[in-house]
């Protein structure tokens, strides 16, 4: 990424999804408008983005999309003046992209182990592109098991269902989705998924509660866990019980951010930016921060 | 090398620039100086000892970093969704900024260029202006920078440090730029340069605070939790002054806005210590109480930074201090944290 | 018993009976000439309160801070009073909330001058109070001599232009002021914006004159924002001139009598409206 930090590139959006039922949630699958930018955009999973609408504005994202796919998937949810924006734009309609910015998730380290993800809400997307990284044919060899704890307020609410659907029967990894409301038999958007029924099933829990239930042999796994706040604090207990020491675990912050290049200042947490030495921290570093996020 | 210029040859150097337009110096506004365009080489007060005796300030009232992060700034223009650059950086001379403004300017520099990708506009900037500082003879009652590791006469960050002596200055080049704007002019004598050092002792004996900036490093370090927060900012009403005054604070907003129907990108001058500054999108706002944002500001300064750069970034200009709608003072604060360590055992 | 003894011996024995959790007053700064807020609540403090010349801050703001700790003792000149007054009338306080020290007032003194509200002012003694401490002031206030009024509007925007050209938005002047407590300003409104962010005069104008507006019938005119300002901005030049018209075509006073509800709150027939035809 040289030239100038602050200019994006212009992106095509050639794909728009609606995730949840609740419909303020869409992915948007991008397309480099310029010949060879794709390929000199190198990033890996946990890495972040800004989408950039001209004399709207810009909001950081974290990449839903693997390295190596085509297009880059984002999912936005409309919560503000620029998502509003983003949310009425169709399919062909060109936007900007600034970065990547951030730390990824930490590859290295995971290089040999179990990968345990934890994750609820909307904040799934960055692990969505771990998932799909890992199981690419050429990389599951140089990982473990690949277990995944996905949840939502609703099953409605979950992202990618498609791909859920698909990663339920894939024997490569070991998917739990829970909600914190499952409702009866049926469920929306989700059809063929119900209440306790072996491996389909989403079950009705909070996150944490059904992380108890994952059998994993702490020292041979990574923790990648993402979810809002609350979530974070009630999984940390638990990956503790499990056997989880803090160097073993790794959240991904999210935080007010404008240049996404540690100049602005708005992200900080103590001396460190989230923008630039997050948003993956590993939680031993965290502890050391002070708790001001 | 130290050269002497006389008063006459300065007004001669500083005309050179006021006819290109390009000059900027402290001009007396009420109660304080501000920077402005010099228009005629008459209206500068070459003598800053004279203008503090005409009422203006030890000080300008905004510190020298407006020169490279004005107040607001375009980063670029939309054609589309296409940046397009926007914006010729005039080269401008900057007279009579101090010692402390000069170690922001360096300060501000590391931190906006030489750390992580860097800010173009900023780099531009500081290349195209020229920083001609003036030592301070006088330190005003709120000024603090030896405790902070500067000098009423020190140089850092600045092109030129020139320091008035009878009938003159004596000039120091800190920089190439520095070097070219001395050319020509003669020696200092061994008496001139005496009667400067004599001056820069005087000085320094005004300013008597001391810091342990080490303690205070480690204070710090344990003092997130402390109930000094609080009870420092009852008064504080969370406006900006004190960060938009300062001349390291470096937080901007980045925001879009469409101007006679151009759309452009913009940034403006931010402060931590408004409470939407740290408001996430969610609604979840990590230093909703006051408290938690002035102890950010404190943290920065004094440890944060020195985390981050290994320096301390309060340079002692006393701005803070002067202006604050509520009388906070910033080393009354830094007093209140060392005593509690030391009343801690630590 | 001069003022502050007073003042001191009256905050000690509210305390004491704890009639009140605090006593929301004044005390010195670290630097001569300069007070800070003081809300003492322990009874061996009450010897840091002082009330002098120097206290230019409006007590009122900061009741809104510390009005949710319990019933609150306030000491309260003129200005001070009549801005409890207005936030009593827009309910953001209630009247058992408060115990009004009200004190007389000879002007507030910055770097050695009084402003042109201190010395104009008409009303140098609480408007109410739940007792006074020491005497009622009384001086005859300056009559202020404006040419504003016989500028053309051309004439008026060069010279407003020219104050507000500096403002660097630090929001100080909002910050300070007892009546701005709106949880999020119209300058941070988002969807929609309303108002530019950029520090270029129009963004500015809009900014100070929208504030101005707000304030009408509302601005006791106590001049904090204008001693708040860093740059030296005339805030009060905006200020004065809608207390002005305020005053001219409704005949109220901000505050000046707690049973009057805020001049732009109430319609009476009676209002001009000559522009209506």
């Amino acid at each position: 990424m040289g030239g100038n930090p602050y200019q994006p590139l212009p992106v095509r959006i050639e794909r728009v999804t609606v995730e949840n039922e609740a419909r303020d949630l869409k992915s948007f699958d991008l397309r480099f408008v310029n010949q060879g930018e794709r390929e000199r955009w190198q990033f890996l999973p946990g890495q972040f983005a800004f989408l950039s609408i001209a004399g709207v504005g810009e909001a950081p994202f974290g990449i839903a999309s693997a390295p190596d796919e085509e297009l880059l998937k984002f999912t936005v949810k409309r919560v503000g003046a620029f998502t509003t924006a983003l949310h009425e734009m169709e399919e062909g309609a060109i936007i900007g992209l600034r970065g990547p910015f951030g730390s990824a998730y930490p590859w290295t380290l995971m290089q040999g182990r179990d990968v345990l993800i934890v994750s609820g809400g909307f904040s799934f997307t960055t692990l969505r592109a771990v998932i799909v990284h890992i199981l690419k044919k050429e990389n599951r060899p140089n990982y473990g098991r690949l277990v995944v704890v996905y949840g939502a307020r609703t099953p409605g609410e979950l992202l990618y269902k498609e791909e859920l659907r698909a990663w339920k029967t894939n024997p490569e990894l070991e998917l739990v989705l829970c909600a914190d409301r499952v409702c009866g038999g049926e469920l929306f958007g989700f059809e063929g998924a119900n209440q306790g029924e072996g491996k389909d099933a989403v079950q009705e829990g909070l996150v944490p509660e059904i992380l108890k239930g994952v059998k994993i042999e702490a020292d041979k796994a990574v923790a990648l866990v993402c979810g809002p706040p609350i979530m974070l604090r009630f999984t940390h207990p638990v990956l503790k019980e499990m056997g989880f020491k803090p160097e073993q675990v790794f959240l991904s912050l999210e935080n007010r951010m404008k240049c996404g290049i540690g100049k602005c200042g708005h992200c900080n947490i103590g001396p460190k930016y989230v923008c630039k030495d997050g948003p993956v921290f590993c939680y031993e570093e965290l502890l050391r921060l002070p708790e001001d996020y | 090398m130290k050269v002497f210029l006389k008063n006459e040859d300065l007004k001669k150097l500083l005309a050179r620039f006021v006819q290109e337009g390009r000059l900027f110096a402290p001009v007396r506004r009420c109660g304080y100086s501000g920077w402005d365009r010099v228009s005629s080489v008459d209206e500068v007060v070459l003598s800053r000892e004279q203008a503090i005796l005409q009422g203006e300030e030890v000080n300008t009232r905004e510190p020298a970093k407006i020169f490279v992060f004005p107040r607001s700034e375009t980063l670029f223009e939309f054609e589309g969704e296409e940046a397009v650059e926007t914006g010729e950086i005039p080269e401008l001379v900057v007279f009579g900024l101090r010692p402390c403004d000069g170690r922001a300017m360096a300060f501000l520099e590391r931190f906006f260029v030489g750390n992580g990708p860097e800010d173009p506009r900023v780099r531009q900037r500081r290349e195209k202006v020229t920083l001609i500082g003036v030592a301070c003879n006088s330190p005003a009652d709120s000024c603090f920078c030896t405790a902070v590791g500067g000098g009423p006469h020190e140089n850092k960050g600045l092109d030129v440090l020139l320091r008035e002596v009878a009938g003159g200055f004596l000039g120091e080049a800190v920089t190439s730029k520095g070097e070219e704007l001395l050319t020509g002019f003669p020696e200092a004598t061994a008496q001139q340069d005496a009667e400067a050092e004599k001056l820069k002792a005087n000085a320094e004996a005004t300013l008597a605070l001391k810091i342990d900036l080490n303690r205070l490093k480690a204070a710090l370090d344990n003092g997130f939790a402390s109930p000094i927060w609080e009870r420092l900012t009852l008064e504080c009403v969370n406006c900006g002054a004190c960060t938009f005054l300062c001349p390291t604070c470096h937080c901007f907003d980045v925001f879009d806005e469409t101007v006679r129907g151009r759309k452009r990108r913009s940034r403006i001058w931010d402060s931590c210590q408004f409470t939407l500054y740290s408001q996430h999108a969610s609604g979840h706002n990590p230093r909703l109480n006051p408290a938690a944002r002035y102890r950010n500001r404190v943290m920065d300064k004094f440890k944060y930074t020195v985390d981050m750069l290994g320096e301390v970034s309060c340079v002692g200009c006393g701005r803070c201090v002067r202006v604050c709608p509520a009388g906070i003072d910033i080393r009354v604060a830094v007093a209140e944290i060392l005593k509690e360590a030391a009343q801690d055992g630590r | 018993m001069d003022k502050v003894a007073r003042l001191r011996q009256r905050a000690k024995e509210l305390l004491e009976k704890q009639e009140v959790v605090g006593v929301l007053g004044y005390r010195a700064s670290s630097r001569p000439g300069i007070s800070q807020v003081a809300f003492i609540t322990k009874t061996e403090e009450v010897d840091r309160l002082i009330f002098d010349a120097t206290c230019s801050q409006n007590l009122a703001n900061y009741l809104l801070k510390v009005k949710d700790k319990g019933k609150v003792a306030v000491v309260a000149r003129g200005c001070d009073s009549r801005s409890i007054v207005v936030l009593l009338q827009e309910k953001q306080i209630e009247r058992g909330q408060v115990y009004i020290l009200g004190v007389g007032c000879e002007g507030v003194i910055v770097q050695g001058e009084k402003s042109v509200s201190c010395r104009s002012c008409q009303y140098p003694n609480p408007v109410i109070y739940d007792e006074m401490l020491g005497e009622e002031v009384h001086f005859e206030p300056e009559k202020v001599e404006d040419e504003f009024d016989r500028l053309t509007p051309d004439e008026r925007w060069q010279i407003l232009s020219a104050e507000v050209a500096r403002c660097i938005r630090c929001y100080a002047c909002r910050q300070v002021c007892p009546n701005c407590y709106c949880p999020v300003c119209f300058v941070d409104a988002s969807m929609p914006a309303l108002v530019g962010k950029t520090h270029n005069v129009s963004d500015n104008m809009v900014f100070h004159i929208m504030r101005a507006l707000h304030m009408a019938g509302r601005c006791v005119e106590c001049g904090a924002c204008h001693r708040a300002c860093p740059m030296g901005i005339d805030l009060m030049r905006f200020n004065r001139q809608v207390a002005k018209i305020v005053r001219e075509r409704f005949g109220l006073v901000a505050g000046a009598k707690p049973d009057e509800m805020p001049a732009l709150t109430v319609f009476k027939p009676e209002d001009p409206q000559e522009f209506i035809r």
